[in-house]
């Protein structure tokens, strides 16, 4: 019996409570979609889909958790590789989608490598401002290498085109310098840079510039670009309060376009109301503040801030979303993290909890290395920063 | 800065955080602002845009003679029409149902498709059989440039002015000589008026459909000995 329980907790603890709000957010998305999806001849066609997916999620979330972050941090070259590679190849074998060549087409499914590399690139990201830049350099000769590190990704993307991914690598970037006490004038100079880079994009794709014209008055381009922001106010309007309940959401199915992944918000928002969609913001911001709590109590500075950094991605993300459909933001195409419908942005999602998971128990491994069971007592960020440091060093020289 | 020994700025993650709820908060609001403050304004133009009245005409009644014999009486005739702009995938799956079931050949049909023109839609069988009718019916529910079209016909089984004549407006019967003018209102009945959302393809939302007014079917009249023994 014991023996039992003891198995139990082990399997109830490989499930941290993270993991946990996953899978229901996921199962939650997939209901989403079958609401979403009730116009369509076979409605369950996407929830299954997904629900495939988010097995797949969970198995791959499961297997990082027994990876040591030292291991992944070791393979982070070879990952950023790989990402590259990826994203080149996508140019030769890929497939074209809405003028956008971002797909592996393989029959039964399509991949995206763009959303893979989500978590590989903020993983890099920290690894690189951790161990690459040299405190003997100048600031701006650190910045400048660093952006050389970053630019491969963002651009790669940027040609597809992918705009709206592109932006939430580009703010990564920059968050990820900036977290790890990057100056910020740098980050402003760079913001400033990127003006004539927009004006440029806005000439080249006018389909942008007509996101930004009918974002900005939308009644004006009722019939174009305006459209799918009136049909998501409108849908928002129809879900009240309380919302309509699954099945009933009239406007969401005779009008919403893409309402099973860059509507879903205003979709599931018809079917729950207000009270589901303000849950649901609240779930990312709850998220954020626990991991900036449990950054606060690590020691480790780089899992500290990976781990941050990793919750920030699917905050931003989602939050990006929901701009979008609250009329914050013009449309952008990006995905609602755990919700909208597809296997790569499901996957990344899944990935990043696992990596969260992984340097969590990473930075406990490492307590207890260093300080044996007393260390679990929460202790400062800066105390004996420079004995765990050379602790770490070591052990990663025996190891590697 | 940067580098391994440098010291992280707490204040920096607390600066994140806090865009980040301020953002939540401004998300949340918006939210509030689209569910609840502007509802009615929008619910206003959703009905403008999206809700059609519809009307189902009531059948007229029948002229009956004192002897109880059927002097007039309201056929219902479906027709059968198809819009210009279907594609030729759904075009070749139609004319393959009408050569087997009603023998109607391809040339007729594509020869009416191109007198039509690019607007409107043409008429390409009319009197469609109840049976026809049931068996397709979910195929021309699901194709939205096929559809049906249902009118009234007058029959009368006797050639005595007495009785009089009838004339479609807007696709109603009306009585404009003899009994059918005499006996009009009651042998008109009530239409049905429905009011229904249909989605950006112009196709009905089966669950909006709200009645206006009922249908009272048209009341047949007996006529005296002194008026038709």
């Amino acid at each position: 019996m014991i023996t039992l329980i003891r198995y139990f907790k082990k399997f109830a603890n490989s499930f941290c409570p993270v993991l946990l709000c996953a899978i229901l957010l996921s199962s939650w998305g997939c209901l989403a979609i079958y609401n979403a999806s009730l116009q369509f001849p076979q409605p369950e066609y996407y929830a299954l889909k997904q629900c495939t997916w988010l097995v797949l999620g969970v198995v791959i979330a499961l297997g990082l958790y027994r990876v040591d972050a030292k291991l992944i941090f070791r393979i982070i070259p070879w990952l950023y590789g790989i990402g590259i590679i990826s994203l080149l190849l996508v140019f030769f074998a890929g497939h074209s989608h809405n003028h956008m060549r971002g797909w592996f087409h393989t029959g039964w499914f399509s991949i995206q490598p763009s959303e893979f590399c989500k978590p590989v690139f903020c993983l890099a990201l920290c690894w690189f401002c951790y161990y690459k830049m040299d405190s003997g350099e100048t600031d701006l000769k650190n910045y400048g290498r660093y952006l050389l590190f970053a630019s491969p990704f963002v651009l790669l993307i940027a040609i597809q085109p992918d705009f709206g991914t592109t932006l939430i690598y580009l703010t990564l970037t920059l968050l990820v310098y900036w977290l790890f006490g990057g100056k910020g004038k740098y980050i402003m100079y760079s913001a400033l840079g990127m003006i004539p880079l927009i004006i440029c994009i806005f000439l080249k794709y006018p389909y942008v510039w007509n996101r930004v014209k009918g974002f900005w008055n939308p009644e004006a381009h009722s019939s174009g670009a305006g459209f799918h922001l009136i049909q998501l106010e409108r849908s928002l309007a129809s879900g009240g309060f309380w919302g309509q309940s699954f099945g009933k959401g009239l406007w969401s199915q005779g009008y919403l376009p893409l309402t099973h992944n860059d509507s879903i918000f205003a979709s599931f928002c018809e079917a729950v109301g207000f009270v589901g969609g303000f849950a649901l913001i609240l779930v990312f911001a709850i998220a954020m503040y626990a991991s900036n709590r449990k950054r606060d109590r690590m020691k480790n500075k780089l899992y500290a801030n990976t781990l941050f950094v990793l919750v920030a991605c699917l905050t931003l993300q989602a939050f990006i979303h929901i701009s979008v459909n609250v009329q914050l933001l013009p449309p952008t195409g990006i995905t609602l993290p755990f919700f909208s419908y597809g296997g790569s942005s499901l996957i990344s999602s899944y990935l990043i909890i696992g990596f969260c998971k992984s340097v969590i128990q990473g930075e406990r491994r490492e307590r207890i290395l260093l300080n044996g069971e007393e260390s679990r007592k929460v202790e400062p960020l800066e105390e004996n920063l420079d004995a765990r440091k050379a602790a770490f060093v070591e052990e990663s020289q025996i190891a590697g | 800065m940067i580098a391994q020994g440098a010291v992280i700025t707490k204040n920096r993650f607390n600066i994140i955080l806090s865009v980040a709820l301020i953002w939540a908060g401004f998300l949340s609001v918006r939210l509030f602002y689209f569910s609840i403050v502007k509802r009615e304004h929008s619910f206003t133009q959703m009905q403008s845009e999206s809700q059609e009245k519809g009307r189902i005409r009531a059948m007229r009644g029948r002229i009956l003679s004192a002897d109880g014999d059927l002097l007039a009486y309201t056929q219902r005739i479906t027709a059968l029409h198809i819009r210009s702009s279907i594609s030729s995938n759904q075009l070749n799956s139609l004319v393959e149902i009408l050569e087997k079931e009603m023998g109607i050949s391809r040339r007729k049909v594509l020869v009416k498709l191109a007198n039509a023109g690019q607007a409107g839609s043409v008429v390409i069988a009319d009197n469609l059989s109840p049976d026809f009718i049931t068996r397709f019916s979910k195929y021309f529910t699901r194709n939205s440039s096929v559809f049906l079209k249902m009118s009234f016909k007058r029959v009368y089984n006797s050639k005595s002015r007495k009785i009089g004549e009838v004339e479609s407006v807007d696709g109603q019967l009306v009585g404009v000589s003899g009994f059918e003018k005499k006996y009009d209102q009651q042998l008109k009945g009530q239409d049905l008026v429905y009011e229904v959302m249909v989605d950006r393809q112009n196709r009905v939302i089966e669950k909006t459909y709200q009645e206006v007014s009922k249908m009272i079917p048209g009341r047949d009249i007996h006529l005296t000995e002194e008026e038709w023994p």
